[in-house]
């Protein structure tokens, strides 16, 4: 790991904040979400964001607490030192899924589409090169990568909204409220578990590291509504231009929408060109995975060298590729597993860890007020 | 510095993307594919774009297409035999129609959707057709005078078609899907047929005359329930029908104005909507409104009178009106199929309504009650201010 100043201000923190909730979304949130909530999937991710508040709310209490440490040194903090280990461990293993499925994602999806001959392992091999590079410049990299691609992503969702939006038609998001609002509720949850889990990511990153980290609440609040609501809004675009009959059917329904592009009227076929933009969402996350499960690896394993420390990076990396190759080599595991397990095993696994962290913090805080 | 170098050298090598690389003469586009099911087996029919032949220079004296057949238990079994005659790699990621044959239509077309969804490769936005099967291979294999490719020729047929005389409803393979799974609307397909003399179809010489030996012609819409084929609509029941559901571009309508004589008119710009009025009882409420253009008047009208205009316009109303309610009729007492999307205006306004009934909503379409009003806004009447009758009047007064 390179030894950099490796502080970031509150801008890029915006940024990096962006591609994380959207990592999942094509291919995995967005499939089950218009699936369970049909027609009414746009809502529904409406009611997610305004859901997600709260678990956001719980993150940004934690990166408050203890300013100078990172989410793995504010455990430490708070619990006896064989407790802490357990809850690193359960987070770390949030965090090895949450970098699994992005990369199963971004291999499936590559595979899927374009190069069905290519053996996945040399795909998610390719994917993770650049990924260990960025990660290896430390987060400094992560955040000035992700700048440049929020940029990209910027541009080609203007252009996607403003070619697609002669398509739409409101009709095929009607009736919204025909699946009703328990299922919408349910749907909005598992949504929240995809969408809002990875950004436990950036607790990985102590406040002190942030420059003018006075600034944070707005940008925080910010980067989650930005990252939200492109995902409301791409799904409103996908519901209303295909309707849920073709976007329930697709593997990656929202790639099949983008051939309806036609820029200017004469440019088509320009859907490979726009769909990297996921690729951007997932690479940033997975960078982001890594830099984490490195931190955790470094505190916990202590490598003496920086050569250790670097050869933690790939051994990292390994772990994904491991996993995608024994246990989701076939896309119905994945999704199956996906469907079922992640959104217990992540999203409520991680809630259930801010509200107990977050109910430590203020109990430790009132004792002190006491004394 | 060395190892970096190294590292950079050997990605290049690696990072190439030639693992699923392909020449595009190792390739056989199939630039469409007809589909039959004889029995339990699938028959697909697939023209093919002729390269030019290895060696050869210059411009080649066959013909541009080549059409190949096979037979296999599902649609990819056969695709897949079909390379038993094919000297390259078939590839249908550039296939523009699809022709479906009414027999196999008739016991549904579920299955035949299945693999060209699946495939990656497919692009999911070619046309549909459907044609008798007597018919199927002649339409795989004809040979058109004015493109180059049949496909194309067709495909200009479809659009010019829909955009000029309304009675064709171009229907991609995506939005066909769509329609067989939606609630509340069925499907139509355009047909399409051969006319002419069917012995001369893959005959060069078919490109070579002024006059056509044989040609492709669009047919009425083939109506369907659910992914059942049930019969065909005249041109001027698919013309009132894509008025019912918005698919008109710019059509020309024409009217008795008097005893003998006809006009005729544009309409630039429609616009319909469908509401379902619940009580008393189920009633659908049609209304047109239409910008027209007047293109030809052939009876003795003033223009310049209100009261001629506005009894040319009432003509108009009362032709659209009887238009639409024929079709309606005929696809009520005919098919019971409701391609009109009736019940779809009933899910969108009560959906609980619609749960309730959707399962007798065959029965409930065909005697469905229905009222159009019919708006046409006289916007144009052309180059000319008045009728050619009342210019000769004004020009020799007596």
């Amino acid at each position: 790991m390179q030894n950099r100043n490796n502080k970031i201000n509150v801008w890029q923190f915006a940024v990096l904040m962006t591609f994380l909730g959207n990592g999942l979304f094509e291919g995995v949130s967005a499939i089950f979400l218009f699936y369970n909530a049909k027609q009414s999937a746009p809502f529904t991710a409406l009611v997610a964001t305004i859901l997600g508040l709260i678990p956001m709310f719980l993150i940004y209490k934690l990166i408050n607490y203890e300013p100078d440490k990172n989410l793995i040194e504010k455990i430490e903090t708070l619990f006896s030192k064989k407790i802490a280990s357990i809850i690193n461990l359960i987070v770390a293993i949030i965090v090895v899924f949450i970098l699994t499925f992005n990369l199963w994602l971004i291999v499936n999806f590559s595979y899927v589409k374009y190069l069905s001959q290519t053996p996945p392992t040399f795909l998610a091999i390719l994917f993770l090169i650049p990924a260990i590079y960025t990660v290896y410049k430390g987060i400094e990299g992560i955040v000035r990568s992700g700048e440049v691609l929020f940029f990209i992503v910027l541009i080609f969702h203007f252009i996607i909204t403003q070619s697609l939006s002669k398509n739409i038609d409101v009709a095929n998001v009607l009736p919204l409220f025909e699946v009703g609002i328990p299922t919408i509720i349910i749907s909005a949850i598992q949504f929240m578990s995809y969408t809002i889990t990875p950004f436990l990511l950036v607790l990985i990153i102590p406040k002190n590291k942030i420059i003018d980290n006075h600034k944070l609440k707005g940008y925080y609040i910010g980067g989650y509504l930005f990252s939200m609501m492109t995902m409301v809004l791409v799904s409103f675009m996908v519901m209303s231009i295909i309707g849920p009959n073709l976007a329930t059917m697709y593997r990656f329904p929202l790639y099949y929408v983008m051939k309806k592009i036609q820029i200017i009227g004469v440019i088509e076929n320009v859907e490979n060109i726009f769909a990297t933009h996921w690729v951007f969402n997932m690479y940033i996350t997975i960078c982001m995975s890594i830099y984490y499960l490195h931190t955790y690896s470094v505190a916990k394993l202590k490598p003496k060298s920086d050569k250790m420390k670097t050869a933690l990076i790939f051994l990292i990396a390994i772990i994904p590729i491991l996993l995608n190759e024994n246990f989701f080599y076939s896309s119905f595991n994945g999704l199956k597993f996906l469907e079922h397990i992640f959104p217990l095993l992540a999203g409520l696994g991680s809630l259930l860890i801010f509200i107990l962290l977050v109910y430590l913090i203020h109990r430790k805080k009132k004792r002190k007020r006491y004394t | 510095m060395k190892r970096k170098k190294l590292i950079i050298l050997l990605l290049l090598f690696l990072i190439t993307g030639c693992w699923n690389y392909r020449e595009l003469n190792d390739l056989d586009i199939v630039s469409a594919l007809g589909i039959t099911k004889d029995g339990d087996k699938f028959h697909i029919y697939m023209q093919i774009m002729a390269t030019k032949k290895e060696g050869s220079d210059g411009a080649s004296s066959t013909v541009p297409i080549l059409t190949i057949e096979s037979t296999g238990v599902t649609i990819h079994d056969a695709y897949r035999k079909a390379s038993l005659e094919s000297a390259k790699e078939l590839y249908i990621g550039h296939t523009s129609i699809v022709v479906i044959d009414e027999e196999t239509a008739k016991k549904g077309i579920n299955d035949l959707l299945d693999f060209l969804i699946r495939d990656p490769e497919s692009r999911k936005q070619f046309h549909i057709l459907i044609t008798p099967k007597k018919d199927i291979k002649d339409v795989m294999s004809i040979l058109t005078p004015i493109e180059k490719f049949p496909t194309d020729d067709i495909l200009s047929t479809i659009k010019t078609a829909s955009k000029k005389y309304g009675s064709v409803t171009p229907i991609t393979y995506d939005e066909l899907v769509s329609l067989v799974y939606a609630e509340g609307v069925e499907t139509v397909i355009p047909g399409i047929t051969v006319v002419g003399e069917k012995k001369d179809v893959d005959d060069k010489k078919n490109t070579e005359k002024s006059i056509s030996n044989a040609n492709i012609k669009l047919t009425g819409l083939g109506v369907f329930n659910k992914d059942k084929f049930l019969g065909y609509l005249s041109a001027e029941d698919s013309i009132a029908y894509n008025l019912i559901r918005n698919n008109i571009k710019g059509i020309t309508i024409s009217a008795k104005c008097d005893d003998k004589n006809y006009s005729t008119m544009e309409l630039a710009k429609t616009k319909t909507n469908i509401e379902i009025e619940e009580k008393p009882h189920l009633k659908v409420k049609i209304t047109l409104n239409a910008d027209a253009n007047l293109s030809e008047i052939n009876c003795k009208y003033d223009l310049f009178s209100s009261k001629d205009r506005d009894k040319l316009i009432k003509i108009f109303e009362k032709r659209i009106a009887a238009m639409i309610s024929s079709s309606i009729d005929y696809v009520q007492y005919n098919y019971q199929s409701d391609i009109f999307g009736f019940g779809r205006a009933l899910h969108i306004k009560n959906f609980e309504k619609w749960n309730e009934l959707k399962s007798d909503w065959n029965n409930i379409f065909k005697n469905l009650d229905y009222e159009i009003k019919a708006k046409v806004n006289f916007i144009s009447r052309g180059s000319t201010l008045q009728t050619m009758s009342e210019a000769e009047k004004n020009a020799k007064p007596k």
